[in-house]
């Protein structure tokens, strides 16, 4: 090797030394914010949550798309989804947002409009309770309209207050 | 080589009218796919999904019942091959070669495996409400779909990477070795390389008709979950 590629390879080692150090400080935080256990609690109970509500939705898609879907698992599942959205908006508390640095998806835009978000929850409260209704009734042709209408609801809320991942 | 009444070379074969089809189909039902994703319209994503998936089952079906190019014994070749078509190409020689070439045929392979795999994943994804998913995703729990939709998120990336390279490779073979791959893609001929006996052993056309009927089959008993 001549001495003119070590000098190079040497500065080419040297810059890279330098551009990872430099990297290095950018990403390190300047003050890691303290979150209260009672947030850290809320935020993971709420992402529970809300995947038990997602399961109880999957639950009766799949009853529905089977054709012939078995109504006693249907209620089951509607009524999971009316008690769980019946505690929806505790999940919520000021400070258990995306300033936490938790792993949440929710937006900052929950606590900035609160009344837009009150008026989105309590319309899934209000259809979840209307369509454990329709699922005693047994009419599948209703049935399949409200639950529609219920994850619409969902998509709603999400649309605006939670952050898109697909 | 056959030379025609002007003196000029003759073209030849070189992609069957199925290759040539599936492959613009493919790229049609990418797009399709992609767009559809983007402005959530999965009723129709789901559909160019039922597309893609016959789409892919019938060119696996092509790399063995179909013409001689199409086939896979015929492109995939070993790192060796890949080696020296590499050479070949820093000499810029042009090989005596019909079809793929060994680096064309892995990467032909690859978005095809890929694509697969996308279609599969795509098959069991739930959405994050729980309320729209593929035909499949009752054989899954929530969790496990949710997983398959955000692996089949990353698994669009590394196909957009593989199609720019494929698209990439087109544009470097045009511009370093003169030879233009879009059009024999569209028409299905070639003009060879001077001084090569090389020909393309065609396919009957009933195998393309039972593989697109196989094919067709297999995606629409996918689309009903089953179903019958």
């Amino acid at each position: 090797m001549t001495r003119g590629w070590r000098r190079w390879i040497s500065r080419f080692v040297g810059a890279g030394v330098v551009t990872a150090t430099v990297c290095a400080g950018c990403g390190t935080r300047a003050e890691p914010v303290v979150v209260p256990p009672e947030i850290a609690a809320v935020v993971s109970l709420r992402a529970s949550q809300f995947r038990e509500i997602g399961t109880a939705f999957k639950a009766l898609t799949d009853e529905m798309q089977s054709g012939d879907p078995y109504l006693p698992s249907m209620r089951r599942s509607a009524l999971q989804i009316r008690d769980l959205s019946r505690d929806l908006s505790s999940w919520f508390p000021t400070g258990s947002g995306p300033e936490t640095g938790l792993d949440t998806k929710a937006r900052a835009e929950i606590w900035k409009r609160p009344e837009d978000f009150a008026r989105a929850t309590s319309l899934f409260q209000t259809r979840a309770e209307e369509f454990a209704h329709t699922v005693e009734s047994g009419d599948l042709a209703r049935i399949s309209a409200h639950l529609k209408a219920l994850g619409d609801s969902c998509a709603g809320c999400h649309d605006v207050f939670r952050v898109e991942d697909d | 080589m056959d030379i025609g009444l002007s003196g000029a070379p003759q073209r030849i074969r070189v992609w069957d009218l199925p290759t040539r089809l599936t492959h613009w189909m493919l790229v049609l039902m990418f797009v399709a796919s992609w767009a559809t994703a983007e402005w959530r319209l999965l009723d129709w994503h789901k559909r160019s999904g039922y597309a893609m998936l016959a789409l892919v089952l019938f060119r696996i079906y092509w790399g063995f019942a179909g013409s001689s190019t199409a086939r896979f014994a015929s492109f995939l070749r070993g790192p060796r091959a890949v080696r020296e078509h590499f050479r070949e190409l820093a000499a810029r020689h042009r090989a005596r070669r019909l079809g793929h070439n060994p680096a064309g045929g892995w990467s032909a392979t690859a978005i095809l495996a890929t694509l697969i795999l996308q279609v599969v994943l795509g098959l069991f994804a739930v959405d994050v409400d729980g309320l729209e998913s593929g035909p499949l995703a009752r054989w899954v729990s929530f969790g496990t779909g949710r997983a398959a939709a955000r692996v089949h998120e990353s698994v669009f990336d590394a196909l957009l990477v593989l199609i720019a390279l494929h698209v990439a490779a087109v544009v470097f073979y045009l511009v370093w070795l003169r030879e233009n791959l879009v059009r024999p893609m569209i028409s299905g001929y070639v003009v060879p390389p001077p001084d090569t006996d090389l020909h393309m052993r065609a396919a009957p056309a009933w195998r393309a008709w039972l593989g697109a009927l196989l094919a067709s089959l297999v995606a629409g008993a996918v689309a009903t979950g089953f179903r019958f």
